[in-house]
């Protein structure tokens, strides 16, 4: 006999399917391929939006009570951006950039290459101050376009 | 991040660890691509599966994993990890029979 499957899922947005939806998250989607492979396969999840890992343990209970025999953690990229101080960037941007050029490959994103700013780690607080002056002046169009500048998730966590 | 994954064991469940995902950001990504490197060691050492997101999303152009935030993923996104995932909890299921 088979044996039974109950997947917990813990972690981030993501997990959720942010933005399109618990359907379309890679943790369902999961789901329903275990479900072609295996008999009986049972799901639970729970998604915390923006938390850093340290928080991550308090709500782990909230899971494990479900009994599951598999638990996914998916850590959210808050971590990867959360307490890094001007220091640590500058350090960090020169390495990265090094790297980047040196190997030319890789997951190396395509902003750099149309915005020369992002090379500049002062850069983000720069733009700290003018998403403050797009907001003040609600103008929502500018807003989301400085999101989509990736230095935007350094600067609300120093908001 | 070992207590989680000991309380997880002592619960007698199987955790599966996904690295972090790569963003459209230089510095957050060096600094992910050495938590992968730690959360890949530590899998060795306390002995859990993991999902080395970064390696399955990096094959593929940035425009097709990324929406335009730059830190979401697309769902071409979510379903290239979810196979990557569903195989490798079906491969400790494998191991237990």
């Amino acid at each position: 006999m088979e044996k039974k499957i109950v997947v917990g899922g813990f972690g981030a947005c993501m997990i959720g399917g942010t933005p399109f939806g618990p359907e379309s998250s890679f943790f369902n989607v999961a789901i329903k391929h275990l479900k072609d492979r295996h008999q009986t396969v049972e799901s639970t999840s729970l998604s915390l939006g923006g938390f850093p890992i340290t928080v991550a343990r308090k709500h782990l209970r909230k899971i494990i009570s479900q009994n599951p025999t598999h638990v996914v953690i998916q850590f959210s990229s808050v971590d990867i951006t959360r307490s890094v101080g001007i220091k640590e960037r500058v350090g960090l941007a020169k390495k990265a950039s090094a790297r980047t050029s040196a190997h030319g490959k890789g997951l190396r994103p395509s902003a750099p290459k149309t915005n020369p700013s992002v090379s500049n780690p002062l850069k983000p607080l720069r733009l700290k101050e003018q998403v403050r002056r797009w907001m003040k002046g609600g103008n929502r169009r500018n807003v989301v376009a400085a999101t989509s500048n990736t230095s935007c998730a350094l600067l609300l966590n120093h908001g | 991040m070992a207590d989680m994954i000991t309380e997880i064991k002592s619960a007698k469940a199987i955790p599966v660890v996904l690295t972090p995902f790569p963003v459209m950001d230089l510095w957050s990504n060096y600094i992910g691509k050495q938590l992968s490197a730690d959360v890949e060691a530590l899998s060795k050492t306390l002995g859990f599966p993991i999902v080395n997101t970064r390696r399955v999303l990096e094959k593929y152009p940035v425009h097709t994993i990324f929406l335009n935030d730059g830190i979401h993923l697309t769902t071409f996104a979510h379903s290239l990890v979810a196979a990557e995932l569903a195989q490798t909890i079906s491969k400790t299921e494998q191991l237990w029979q």
